[in-house]
């Protein structure tokens, strides 16, 4: 029975990622743009767009050095469905499903279930924190958000979860026995693989996994002796694995992102700093209370623990709207009491594996609070199987608890309907609020502006594009699935703004326009104002009506 | 109470003196000047200590003051008014009874938490909670700030935590009840949002503190409920004593005017908005009657409300960075300092366990206290939220006993030692930062938050006044008046008389409240002043005075334009 209701959880939980996956999101925005149209790049010439072999690292991509895995494993779905939404969204799809899974496994290793009948009825299979686990994921806003879309992280959050749950499986085999299994050796490698291409899909997980797969190797040092050729092979193959991101480590592929996006880059520590100082009385206790370092750990600490905020968590999420749809945070409001009662559950219950918990949290929360902005729900997702583990608990505390009052079934019946009653606000919104009100953040019309171009373009006629929403060459080939090998000819001849190119065969992407461009131009409404003897072509709206390209004739 | 051990009680004289130090020291100067609203009660005070009446000439034992039209209540301007009896209008006499009220709350605290403690824990450790509670009252950047500034709020909660501390001697006592009402009834009188919060805090000490203790000594269902509701009777009498006590509020001819300045803040209450957001969420999905239901405007609002709420429950609000105002925060440090944030959690955590409906109390009162600052849209709010102090600090106060059970688990004394050297170490780095922050940084950063220059735009203008036919002045508030007559050379009659009929006076005598006319600068008649910001007077004076900010730039300009040119 279990065993079945797994299934079925794991095939709904597929079904909610996967249902109207091509219109919502409406569009693809341009990273998933990019993702696809690099792991296009490669599947044809083994090259991506920059001419670059097989990148292992990173992909350049528009300069911001993506990291590599989700591009590969989108190659396989191009086979299938074609360079489309359905190609480029399904790795994440599937990743979400293994976070749904993992995180159930997580919580039964951390929480197994105390019944010894082989056959559990059906209420005590509900009533356990696994099976919640895995539903409170498959229902979850915040694992929903990422794993409809293209996300890199979703795909690594996979990859850690189920590395943490391969070495919490070599943890308790080193544990349990005495003496030294293969086994062991083999859910440590597959953790340690698992960990390392999360290391390879996102940028935070460079920094999360390595960390937490010393926290699960602690088993092997405490039984150092019998296992201290374990621990050196396990060294040596995680090394080799990571190590060509080690070597990279002071090279843009690895550290651009994290110098563009720095909480410290505007240097407002270093003034808050020297101002102290110069009011004070410069002398060496003055700079030692004073010191920057105080001030950047401060900015630290009010980072991290924004990703605490109640609003943030439970009313309305991120703030930007490909992360949240701002209704909802990232869980449902009720979900406030669930994870109290979760932790409460913990705490109670205190066992030495539960801080594995804690220090995947604190882990997870560093590479998004040395960044800006927080909180931020997109780098923090490495840390979501946590929160779905404590709401598993909670709610196994909670019905289990209610199970045993006097009007039980009235009373949860009463929970399911609050529970119930959120899922349908969020499902409705999320379908049909959602796509329409935030249709621009997510680069709507560009498939639609791109086609209009391509029909109404004439022979040998210039084309302009404007930049005013964002990158728009890479939709262009997208859309038109150009040969990467003409775009890669071109590498070294077009001109480029970072590594984005600013024409491509006769189509110039410009920034601004100044209503002296001639040719098929494509604007916003706004741009087409400067243009008084233009012939309109076509107009394209976002899904609220509101027009967001024009594309017309000047000659 | 058993006789306590002499270091304790030296430790309680010692938090005393520390929290004196911290409210009295540079009390007139740090903050460096006055804002507004104590710039308008400065002028009531003074006035209404020379002649009983306030500034429009109305009897100073109204109710209700209308000051400058923000309809202010009694209880500080009357404090204030002692005190410039006593000791002469200065900033200093204006915040005295603040900072005595800052010191005597460290005292009531202790109090509360003996109260709270003395039968359920050891003397020593019952002594230790109430000494910390004191402690964190004493060097609380929340209560610190507030105490030193004529804010009727930091008063109105006091009172609040007297009246606590009644009720919980009617335990013992119900006569106690009385005192309890009365100080309740005089929270209302100094600020508004007390009345809110006391009703509920009434009912739910009676049911979390008085309804329980009934239990044990009950045997039928139908005795229970007799006995709890004759346990009720002397709450709902002082309930109605205080109902009666604050109804000349009510009653007041100001009280309407208030009560539309009070609302016309944004808040939650305004419909339109969400009206607005609920209707496009509607056209979205089809406006049908499942989108009608699912997007309703109260959704909407209610929405606001628990993220207003939520926003007072931040981690950085409460222990690292405060409110964003810096008349209510150093933007340094929270409302406690940051060690108190381990101890909350823990004292949620422990009163959890052994005493669930202490918790429950003392989060009901958190929650209802937030309630007025959570309904407009500004939040989170300090100023508008100081009736949660003293629940946070209760709660603080008790995360003592886990650290003190965990700390006695500790054998060796040397480990023991180290801990204790290391937690003093950390919790006097804290303090130590806060106190250097707040008198040597803060009165640089938040000089203009305090409106400085504009006393001293007061006494350069003012000493001038009658050599001069006509000034102007222009530093962009509209208040500006109130500096001006708080330290200008006035009679109180003078004060009543230019104020009789006026809320926001706009000229006074020779003295106009507004920006010089450049246009008319040929035709004007000399000699006058003009003030304005620094830069922005557009003909050069015969000569001139500028007055410098807190960075050392310049700030204002005045411009004196003699009659020889």
């Amino acid at each position: 029975m279990y065993k079945k209701i797994t299934i079925i959880i794991i095939l709904f939980s597929f079904f909610l990622r996967v249902y109207a996956l091509n219109s919502i999101p409406p569009s693809l925005y341009w990273e998933e743009v990019a993702l696809g149209y690099d792991a296009y790049s490669i599947l044809k010439t083994g090259r991506d767009h920059h001419g670059h072999f097989l990148p292992l690292v990173a992909f350049e991509s528009f300069g911001d050095y993506k990291p590599s895995f989700y591009f590969y494993s989108i190659i396989p779905f191009l086979l299938v469905f074609g360079l489309n939404v359905w190609a480029v969204r399904l790795p994440s799809v599937f990743a979400g499903v293994a976070i749904v899974y993992f995180s159930g496994k997580i919580a039964n290793f951390l929480f197994p279930t105390q019944s010894q009948v082989k056959e559990s009825s059906l209420k005590e299979i509900f009533l356990r924190p696994d099976v919640l686990t895995m539903l409170a994921t498959a229902f979850s806003p915040w694992a929903l958000q990422f794993s409809r879309s293209g996300w890199e992280v979703n795909l690594a959050t996979a990859f850690l979860t189920a590395g943490i749950y391969g070495g919490l499986l070599g943890g308790r085999e080193v544990l349990r026995k005495s003496v030294v299994q293969n086994k062991t050796l083999m859910y440590y490698g597959v953790s340690v693989i698992l960990l390392v291409a999360s290391a390879y899909s996102y940028h935070a997980t460079r920094f999360i996994a390595p960390l937490i797969g010393l926290v699960l190797v602690i088993p092997l040092f405490q039984k150092y002796k019998l296992y201290w050729k374990h621990i050196l092979a396990l060294g040596v193959f995680g090394l080799i694995l990571l190590s060509p991101i080690l070597l990279f480590i002071t090279d843009p592929s690895v550290g651009h992102r994290l110098e563009e996006t720095s909480a410290f880059k505007t240097g407002q520590e270093v003034i808050d700093s020297n101002f102290y100082i110069e009011q004070l009385g410069s002398n060496v206790v003055t700079k030692l209370l004073f010191h920057r370092y105080w001030f950047y750990g401060k900015t630290f600490i009010i980072n991290v623990f924004s990703h605490f905020r109640l609003d943030f968590l439970f009313l309305s999420g991120d703030k930007i709207p490909r992360h949240s749809i701002q209704y909802f945070g990232l869980f449902f409001p009720t979900d406030f009491f669930v994870l109290i009662a979760g932790a409460l559950t913990l705490i109670k219950n205190w066992r030495k594996k539960y801080h594995l918990l804690w220090i995947w949290l604190v882990i997870g929360l560093v590479p998004a609070s040395i960044t800006q902005p927080v909180p931020h729900a997109l780098r923090t997702l490495p840390i979501l199987p946590v929160y779905m583990v404590l709401l598993g608990l909670g709610f196994s505390t909670i019905l289990t608890f209610i199970s045993r009052q006097r009007f039980s079934k009235l009373i949860t019946l009463a929970v399911f309907g609050i529970l119930f009653a959120q899922i349908i606000m969020y499902w409705h919104f999320y379908l049909l609020a959602y796509p329409k009100l935030y249709s621009n953040d997510w680069q709507y019309g560009h498939a639609q502006m791109v086609r209009s171009v391509e029909k109404n373009k004439l022979e040998g006629e210039k084309v302009l594009i404007t930049r005013e929403y964002g990158r728009p060459a890479m939709y262009y080939w997208f859309y038109t699935e150009t040969d990467p090998r003409e775009v890669q000819a071109e590498e070294l001849t077009v001109p480029k703004d970072q590594s984005e190119f600013l024409s491509f065969k006769g189509v110039t992407f410009i920034n601004n326009l100044d209503g002296t461009q001639k040719g098929l131009i494509a604007s916003s409404p706004k741009q087409r104002q400067y243009f008084s003897n233009a012939e309109d072509v076509e107009s394209i709206s976002n899904l609220l009506g509101e027009p967001i390209w024009m594309i017309y004739r000047v000659q | 109470m058993n006789k306590p051990h002499m270091k304790l009680v030296i430790a309680f004289f010692a938090i005393l003196l520390l929290s004196m130090v911290f409210r009295f020291w540079q009390l007139g100067s740090t903050p460096v000047g006055l804002y507004w609203d104590e710039a308008a009660m400065y002028l009531d005070a003074k006035v209404v200590s020379q002649t009983f009446k306030d500034m429009h000439g109305h009897s100073a034992f109204q109710t209700i003051f209308p000051s400058y039209g923000d309809y202010k209540l009694p209880i500080y301007i009357w404090l204030a008014s002692l005190s410039f009896k006593l000791l002469g209008a200065s900033e200093f006499a204006l915040r005295l009874p603040s900072a005595i009220i800052g010191v005597t709350q460290s005292v009531v605290i202790f109090f509360i938490l003996r109260k709270l403690s003395e039968k359920v824990y050891s003397e020593k450790l019952s002594w230790a909670v109430s000494l910390l509670g004191s402690f964190i009252m004493a060097v609380s950047p929340w209560s610190v700030l507030f105490s030193r500034t004529g804010f009727e709020g930091f008063t109105g909660q006091f009172l609040v935590s007297c009246a606590f501390l009644c009720l919980l001697l009617s335990t013992q006592s119900k006569k106690w009840l009385i005192p309890s009402s009365l100080l309740a009834i005089t929270g209302v009188y100094s600020y508004y949002s007390v009345r809110f919060v006391w009703p509920v805090l009434m009912i739910s000490f009676w049911s979390f503190f008085v309804v329980p203790k009934l239990f044990p000594l009950i045997k039928s269902p139908t005795q229970f409920i007799k006995s709890a509701l004759f346990s009720a009777l002397p709450f709902i009498l002082c309930l109605l004593i205080w109902w009666m006590g604050i109804s000349p509020i009510f009653a007041s001819p100001n009280y309407p005017a208030s009560q539309q300045f009070r609302l016309s803040t944004s808040s939650i209450m305004e419909a339109t908005p969400f009206n607005l957001q609920s209707n496009m969420y509607r056209e979205v999905t089809g406006n049908n009657i499942v989108s009608r239901v699912l997007y309703h405007g109260w959704f909407l609002q209610l929405k606001e409300l628990l993220e207003n709420y939520a926003d007072h429950f931040d981690f950085n609000f409460l222990f690292m960075t405060g409110d964003n105002n810096l008349r209510h925060s150093t933007g340094q440090h929270g409302l406690f300092l940051l060690f108190c944030f381990p101890l909350l959690i823990a004292g949620f955590l422990y009163q959890l366990k052994k005493s669930p409906l202490q918790l429950l109390f003392l989060v009901i009162w958190w929650l209802v206290a937030l309630l007025p600052a959570s309904v407009p849209t500004d939040t989170p709010h300090a100023l508008r939220s100081f009736n949660a102090l003293t629940p946070i600090v209760i709660m603080m106060s008790f995360g003592l006993i886990p650290f003190y059970i965990l700390f006695n688990r500790v054998k060796s004394w040397k480990v023991q030692r180290t801990i204790l050297f290391i937690t003093i170490g950390v919790i006097g780095y804290q303090v130590m930062m806060f106190a250097a922050d707040y008198f040597f940084i803060y009165p640089i950063k938040s000089a203009s938050e305090w409106q400085q220059g504009y006393k001293d735009i007061v006494l350069n203008v003012d000493q001038n006044r009658q050599k001069y036919d006509k000034i102007w002045i222009n530093p962009e508030d509209d208040r500006f008046f109130l500096w001006y007559l708080a330290y200008g050379n006035l009679e109180a009659s003078e004060v009543q008389t230019a104020m009789q009929k006026e809320l926001i006076l706009k000229t006074w005598e020779n003295v106009e409240f507004e920006e010089f006319p450049w246009d008319r600068y040929p035709t004007a008649v000399r000699p006058f002043i003009v003030v304005t910001r620094a830069g922005s007077l557009q003909i050069k004076p015969t000569h001139e005075k500028i007055l410098y900010d807190s960075f050392g730039q310049p700030k204002f300009e005045i411009g004196f334009y003699d009659k020889n040119e």
